[in-house]
């Protein structure tokens, strides 16, 4: 979600938390995985990332915690675990990760915008 | 499923937009636009609409470019044949947003294309609402429009779905703890079901919106 006023990236919309037909688990990245402050680890996610990012595209920061918290109170018993891949060694993935929950994908996109990242200002 | 063509878009009627596409010439975008143009400017029936070919839910295969803009193209006649509903600063600012959400170098071979159904149902939004201010739009996966406010830290979101079916939702914190609800609603009752969450501060407050 961007403001229309100032351009700026205030959102995310809850269908970005939704899982594609061929998807079973939901993608995301470790942050601690790499050192440094979280604008470095942005940084080296970025640069393992296996998706074509364009400057447009957002990464929201939430805490494993706070994930899990809200899947478990809509119902969904959620488990993390790190699977790396060749290219992405912070990639993990949310296993049991519901299908289609509207409250759930609309309070994980609040919680994500609120710590909202553009690919554009971490290269900038 | 068909869209419908009002006949607001017969030759008489013809939007300023329309004539501009008409004379970019030479290109193999104004020619395909041109053809376009020339099926749904066939004088309407008498009872004033005509089935056109719908392009949704099509992947895009081959000649991207072409096909994002005319997909785009589909959402700015939609639009023009309901501008007499909206203030001209407001739809210059939606048809800068189309072409935002419209750059190739956005899309993927394999995404689907905006779905015109769905930009109907948006646009009977936007009649219903009025002109609504400070929205973020956005575009699914599988082609819906979709649209976004935030207030403070409180987000609506609208997915607009195709025949006047919308999905929603509300994220707000009220004394630092989350309260969310969401469902699917007919156009018609969209205020019924937002009434207790202050459609005005959605739709209507432009200035409440954090800058930094």
């Amino acid at each position: 979600m961007k403001d229309e006023e100032t351009g700026m990236a205030i959102g995310v919309f809850p269908e970005a938390f939704e899982l594609r037909p061929d998807e079973r688990d939901l993608s995301v990245n470790w942050m601690d995985f790499f050192q440094g402050a979280q604008r470095e680890q942005l940084r080296q996610i970025i640069a393992h990332a296996e998706l074509k990012l364009r400057p447009t595209h957002g990464y929201g920061v939430i805490e494993v915690g706070a994930f899990i918290d809200t899947c478990a109170k809509h119902g969904a018993k959620v488990r993390i675990i790190h699977e790396q891949t060749d290219k992405d060694p912070s990639h993990s993935a949310a296993h049991q990760y519901p299908r289609d929950n509207r409250f759930l994908f609309a309070e994980l996109a609040n919680l994500a915008g609120r710590h909202l990242t553009l690919v554009g200002e971490i290269n900038a | 499923m068909s869209a419908f063509l009002p006949e607001s878009l017969a030759p008489s009627g013809l939007p300023k937009l329309l004539q501009q596409h008409l004379s970019l010439g030479g290109t193999a975008l104004s020619s395909a636009m041109s053809d376009r143009l020339s099926n749904i400017m066939t004088p309407a029936p008498s009872h004033g609409i005509v089935a056109r070919p719908s392009t949704v839910f099509q992947p895009i295969e081959g000649q991207k470019e072409l096909k994002i803009f005319n997909a785009a193209a589909d959402l700015k006649i939609a639009t023009s044949s309901v501008s007499m509903h909206l203030p001209d600063d407001w739809r210059r600012r939606l048809f800068a947003k189309i072409d935002q959400l419209h750059q190739p170098d956005d899309w993927e071979e394999t995404d689907h294309l905006t779905d015109i159904r769905s930009f109907w149902t948006f646009l009977r939004t936007v009649l219903q609402q009025g002109p609504m201010k400070r929205m973020s739009l956005g575009i699914d996966g599988n082609g819906n429009i979709l649209a976004g406010w935030k207030r403070g830290d409180d987000t609506l979101t609208l997915a607009f779905l195709m025949d006047d079916q919308i999905r929603w939702s509300v994220v707000q914190w009220i004394s630092g703890r989350v309260e969310s609800v969401a469902g699917i609603v007919d156009l018609h009752r969209l205020p019924v079901v937002l009434g207790p969450y202050s459609p005005k501060r959605w739709f209507g407050d432009g200035d409440n919106v954090p800058t930094s």
